[in-house]
Parts: structure tokens; C-alpha cells; sequence
């Protein structure tokens, strides 16, 4: 069951992407189920916020796509493709 | 219980934030200088006998070495809770609620992942003593793409949740 999670070698922009718009929608979704009922305050995101948060998940995604093949990269070769 | 506790709230959280502190960072070095350069060097030449052997006791010694992050790792999800039921913050507190999203969603997973990867089914040293070559190379080859994964999102949501807990933003 590890070895299907972890993303294989080459498989990294499907494999971040996918997580970084899981974890987006969990935190996302996460807090604002929460405070609709646990708390009296009706919580919405504003446009600001929704655009912070879509930029923040490009980010997230990009950087460890960069950072999972920079940790694959063989010490003197060139990065594996995506 | 708690009122028994309450006059410790700030011990208690000093040693929360100590464990959070080792936690976080007891593996650095030992992954950035030992384990990162060990797997790249075997990436590079693997069959190369030197850098297997190489590889192999990087990942071995670093087995051992995250136990003070897998002692750490209890001893903050139990003073989280106390602390948590000492300071009365709750779902009004914007960044308590995400970083209980955090803890809960991101970091036990990894965590239950890790303790298995490192001390359970996939401890290498205990293939290696049983002669097991296939498992022992294959839960390497895993532990390596586990890591590779969780690096970034470790430390991203590491920083910032330390950075939420000090700073304590509101989002509405």
C-alpha cells in the first residue's frame, strides 16, 4: 500500500499536483466545516483569500516537484523528466 | 485532572515546544549530510558495491537516529491536548483550527507512516540479520521514495506551524 502512495520515479507532477490540491481542499474544506459547526460565525472566503489560496497550491505543488526531483537527481546527472 | 495541571500550563508548554523543537529537527543533519548524499551517490552508480554499502548504512543509522523524533513525536500529542484544555482556545481561533487540520491531517499520517517505515515492517536492520536480500532492498528503495515524497510538505507545514502557533493570525 506505501509503494502505490509515494509517487515513483518520473510520476512527480501528477503525484504533486494531486496532493496539493488534496491538501488544499482538506485544510480549505476542513476549516470552513469547522466553523460552520463549531462556532456561531458563518465563515466565507473572499475573493482575496480564494486567490492567495489557488496561488499558495500552485506553490506548494511547484516546489515539491522541484524538491522530489532535486532528491532523485543521481549526483551528477541531469534532472529526471516529469 | 486539568485543574491539577493548570498551575504547570508554562512547563508544560516549554516542553511542548522543546519537543516540537526536536521533532522538528533532529533529522536535519543527519538526512541533509548523510542519508540525501548517500541515495544520490547510489542513484548515480547502482551497482557501484561501495555506495550500496554507503547507502545502506546511511538509511540503517538514520533508522536509529529518528527515534528521538519518534519520542519527540508522543510527547507533543500529549501536551498539545493539555495545553489545549488549560488555554481554552477553540474553533473561534482561526489558526488553532488549522493547525489542528495540520497536525491531525498532514502530520500523524506521515508519522504513522515513518514509525512503520523506521521501527516496524520496514526496519531494514532486521531483514538484514534475517538474510532477506529482497525485502531488505526493496524497504531501502521504499523508505527512499517515501522520503523523497514528504520532505517538502514536512517542512513547509513544520515552519508553519510553528509560525501559526506564535503568531496566532485570525484569517477573518
Amino acid at each position: 500500500m506505501l509503494e502505490r502512495v509515494f509517487s515513483s520515479i518520473g510520476h512527480y507532477r501528477v503525484y504533486a499536483i494531486g496532493l496539493s490540491i488534496l491538501l488544499a481542499v482538506y485544510l480549505i474544506g476542513g476549516f470552513l466545516l469547522a466553523k460552520a459547526l463549531l462556532t456561531d460565525d458563518a465563515y466565507t472566503l473572499s475573493v482575496l483569500q480564494v486567490a492567495g489560496f489557488s496561488l499558495a497550491t500552485v506553490m506548494f505543488a511547484w516546489i515539491h516537484i522541484r524538491s522530489m526531483k532535486r532528491l532523485d537527481t543521481p549526483k551528477s546527472a541531469p534532472p529526471p523528466p516529469d | 485532572m486539568l485543574d491539577a495541571l493548570a498551575p504547570f500550563y508554562m512547563e508544560i508548554k516549554l516542553l511542548h515546544i522543546l519537543a516540537v523543537m526536536v521533532w522538528l529537527f533532529s533529522t536535519a543533519v543527519g538526512y541533509q549530510n548523510y542519508v540525501v548524499p548517500a541515495f544520490k551517490a547510489w542513484l548515480a552508480n547502482p551497482d557501484d558495491q561501495q555506495a550500496i554499502a554507503m547507502r545502506n548504512l546511511a538509511i540503517e543509522r538514520f533508522d536509529k537516529g529518528v527515534i528521538l523524533e519518534h519520542v519527540a513525536f508522543p510527547v507533543i500529542m500529549v501536551t498539545g491536548p493539555v495545553l489545549w484544555g488549560l488555554s481554552g482556545y477553540g474553533a473561534e481561533s482561526d489558526w488553532f483550527l488549522l493547525k489542528l487540520l495540520i497536525v491531525f491531517g498532514v502530520f500523524l499520517p506521515i508519522e504513522v507512516a515513518d514509525y512503520y517505515l523506521s521501527h516496524f515492517g520496514g526496519n531494514k536492520r532486521r531483514y538484514r540479520l534475517a538474510g532477506d536480500a529482497a525485502e531488505y532492498e526493496r524497504h531501502i528503495v521504499l523508505h527512499w521514495r517515501f522520503l523523497v515524497s514528504v520532505t517538502w510538505p514536512i517542512l513547509f507545514f513544520g515552519v508553519f506551524v510553528v509560525g501559526l502557533a506564535v503568531l496566532k493570525p485570525q484569517f477573518g
